[in-house]
């Protein structure tokens, strides 16, 4: 379970650019919940990722994950209990290292660092028969660097890297976004399925209301640091679009595609 | 050029590809030129020398080096990942440090002759009598080193500081501390690069305060002559090829040395020589049409 307990972050303290990016935001996801959030730009969508993964410290408040305070945590730490997948494919995996070194590296979050051999037989095996879930043909490409990967071939990797040591939260940022649609759509099969391993919590940035009401069982809008809306069950079942539009009044074309 | 000058410049060329897998290891593995570098080198000289003189055992005056560059390294590491300065920078704050550091270790001298202390080529030689003995030396060292750098990247260990240096969010994402990872990295860089001048302080019994300079250019050179060279198919394959890139930059020198090269202009020739190699990539892909016909042809 993950809790955010009255979260403020500013950035730009003092200064002429002084921005509240998160804004006294509280939030309690379950396990096995699976949270669309929504938001026009600089609604603090990804700051509150950021501030739950520890790219970003908070000024006050306090974000637990499991009775685990990850409040002062550094960020590789928190990396420990979190999967993450970031908008741009190229961030996701090391590009010089084949697939395999790439999946040995995400073990290792729950594996000791030291001086035993990156990968041995078992984690191939392991490797190859849980890539061929992915139903890329990336198994029979372990021995390739990463560079040569499409975008969403790396995307879908790196979600897969993601859950691979079976984090308790998976943080999702436009995910996505830089993918042509067919592979988004692929990706996004994948992140449901993925999605329903249990006790995991899930939280996914989109800026395509359709796919945020479509996807999860839950959706929250944010709008200039806040949580403005917050829907599930059947209220969620029946929004659509359209009356998002007119209840929010939004204005940004980016989030009607 | 006598046999007798080649041998010796590929004597001095297995010394020198310690020295540039350190820097690979940087430049490289890491993504980050290290200027470190250029004090290391000399701090590895000057320990080396100031263990020999005082009657110390040589090979002990190897470790010492050693652990000496992993401690320059490691100041190095520390500026940049926990004072926030960039890494081209720290570098030199180290490197201008240790010009200081390295007078002390010496002694306050500017340079130190081993005249009459034991080294290890000597006592190798009286060990292992043959003309080769001091060329052997450096390839057992050499071998050790490579073997030992390839072993250690290809742990998990050896991995995340590949995947640091690849793409450091990700490495953070995936629970592994990239500081630290960087300390590692640059800590055993220089170990490696004072641990090749502790030996180029015996191998020549002279040690002088100013022998550092442009040393991270030589070292570029190497990694760079080596990789477009002998290639970088696998891992190991880089690692020889880099070894070999020292070797065939020495002999380059001492044969430009032969044909009359003023010692002076040495530096001048390096730096371009690393200019033009730099450059490669990008005319690389300028001539690529050219280049594939070539391709198609071969």
């Amino acid at each position: 379970m993950l809790k955010l307990e009255r979260v403020y972050k500013t950035f730009g303290l003092g200064t002429i650019n002084e921005k509240t990016a998160i804004n006294d935001v509280s939030l309690i996801v379950e396990k096995g919940e699976f949270i669309t959030i929504i938001g026009s730009n600089g609604a603090g969508k990804s700051t509150l990722i950021n501030c739950i993964s520890g790219v970003c410290g908070i000024d006050e408040g306090k974000v637990t994950l499991d009775h685990v305070d990850l409040t002062r945590l550094p960020e590789y730490k928190r990396s420990k209990y979190i999967g993450r997948v970031f908008q741009d494919p190229l961030k996701g995996t090391a590009f010089d290292m084949t697939i395999e070194e790439n999946l040995a590296i995400a073990c290792c979050k729950t594996r000791n660092l030291g001086l035993q051999p990156g990968l041995n037989r078992k984690d191939r095996e392991m490797f190859r028969e849980k890539l061929a879930l992915l139903d890329m043909g990336l198994e029979n490409r372990m021995k390739q660097k990463s560079k040569l990967l499409s975008g969403g071939q790396r995307q879908a990797l790196t979600l897969f890297m993601a859950i691979i040591s079976e984090p308790k939260l998976l943080l999702l940022d436009e995910h996505t976004a830089a993918l042509d649609p067919g592979a988004a759509k692929k990706v996004l099969t994948l992140t449901d399925e993925f999605s329903k391993a249990p006790d995991l919590c899930t939280l996914m940035i989109t800026h395509n209301m359709k796919a945020a009401l479509e996807h999860g069982n839950r959706t929250i809008l944010m709008k200039d640091g806040r949580i403005v809306m917050d829907i599930t069950g059947e209220e969620r079942r029946s929004m659509t679009v359209e009356k998002l539009i007119a209840k929010f009044d939004i204005d940004n074309d980016r989030m009607l595609l | 050029m006598t046999f007798i000058a080649i041998i010796g410049s590929i004597e001095l060329g297995l010394i020198y590809a310690v020295m540039a897998l350190g820097v690979f290891l940087s430049f490289r593995t890491l993504n980050t030129p290290d200027l470190t570098v250029d004090g290391s080198m000399v701090t590895g000289m000057a320990t080396s020398a100031i263990v020999c003189s005082t009657g110390g055992n040589p090979y002990l005056a190897l470790f010492l080096s050693l652990i000496a560059g992993c401690l320059a390294g490691s100041v190095t590491a520390l500026l940049n990942t926990k004072l926030k300065i960039e890494p081209l920078l720290a570098g030199i704050l180290v490197m201008l440090g240790l010009y200081s550091v390295n007078f002390k270790i010496m002694g306050g001298k500017a340079n130190i002759a081993l005249i009459d202390s034991g080294n290890i080529y000597t006592s190798f030689g009286d060990a292992f009598p043959s003309e080769y003995s001091s060329l052997i030396l450096g390839l057992i060292v050499l071998s050790i080193v490579i073997a030992a750098l390839y072993y250690f990247l290809k742990t998990r260990l050896g991995f995340a500081l590949r995947a640091t240096g690849d793409n450091e969010e990700m490495v953070r994402a995936s629970g592994i501390n990239s500081n630290a990872m960087r300390l590692m990295g640059l800590a055993i860089s220089n170990g490696f690069v004072a641990l090749a001048g502790g030996m180029l302080s015996q191998y020549q019994s002279f040690t002088d305060i100013s022998m550092g300079v442009g040393m991270v250019v030589v070292g570029l050179a190497s990694v760079i002559i080596g990789e477009v060279v002998f290639g970088t198919k696998s891992l190991l394959r880089r690692l020889i090829a880099v070894s070999l890139g020292a070797v065939l930059y020495r002999m380059v020198i001492s044969f430009a040395y032969y044909l009359g090269m003023p010692a002076n202009d040495l530096k001048l020739v390096s730096a371009i020589i690393v200019t033009i190699a730099l450059s490669t990539g990008i005319l690389g892909e300028k001539f690529s049409l050219r280049k594939k016909g070539g391709v198609k042809n071969a």
